[in-house]
């Protein structure tokens, strides 16, 4: 199995390919993912429940830290299917999307971002809404 | 490997909550809660500090009340 994120760490372009465990890429990125996967080993031991094993052998668990710690932004996750990825992905890049839709629509962004922080509907569901709401507006 | 890093499981909740907090703070303040989730977007903002304003921001409101 392989996958490659692409996207911003802060203002910065960066892909990273994970390929049955190997990780090649942007060098930075792979420099925090280890560190980060390091900590998650640390933080297992401490806490948990988290995955038991190398993070960086588990594709979940590799896209996990790349979304969550070392990515700022994913614009796009190509490759093999990963299970909850595209999820991740729209919960990572919604406060900006709801921000971009605020400065077209302010009643509209109110409403997701209440629907959003009350539990009231599924982030794929308000990522579709605000997505749509914002190409009404254009 | 050993890492001497902290762990801040504390910034993990913050990003959990964050868009709970702002839609509390969004019935009160529509204005410092969009300009909050803004700067979230932009990411010109730590999470921590988005944090602090908005709890700040929510306990005014939440002061105000008590004393009417």
């Amino acid at each position: 199995m392989q996958f490659t994120v692409r996207g911003f760490i802060d203002e910065r372009e960066a892909a990273v390919t994970w390929n049955n465990g190997d990780i090649t890429g942007d060098e930075k990125a792979i420099d925090s993912l280890r560190l980060e996967s390091g900590l998650c080993g640390e933080l297992g031991r401490t806490g948990g429940p988290y995955y038991v094993g190398d993070y960086l052998d588990n594709p979940t668990a590799a896209f996990l830290l790349l979304a969550q710690r070392v990515f700022t932004e994913i614009v796009e996750v190509a490759g093999d299917p990963l299970p909850g990825a595209d999820t991740i992905r729209k919960r990572m890049n919604l406060p900006k999307l709801i921000s971009d839709l605020a400065n077209r629509d302010t009643a509209a962004a109110l409403r997701i971002l209440q629907e959003w922080g009350e539990g009231r509907k599924p982030v794929a569901q308000l990522w579709e809404e605000a997505t749509d709401a914002l190409e009404r507006g254009e | 490997m050993t890492f001497e890093l902290p762990i801040d499981r504390e910034l993990v909740r913050k990003h959990a909550y964050l868009p709970v907090k702002l839609a509390e703070l969004s019935h009160l303040d529509q204005d410092k809660a969009l300009q909050l989730l803004r700067a979230w977007g932009k990411g010109s903002m730590p999470i921590t500090q988005l944090w602090e304003e908005a709890t700040k921001a929510i306990a005014k409101y939440t002061e105000i009340g008590s004393k009417l």
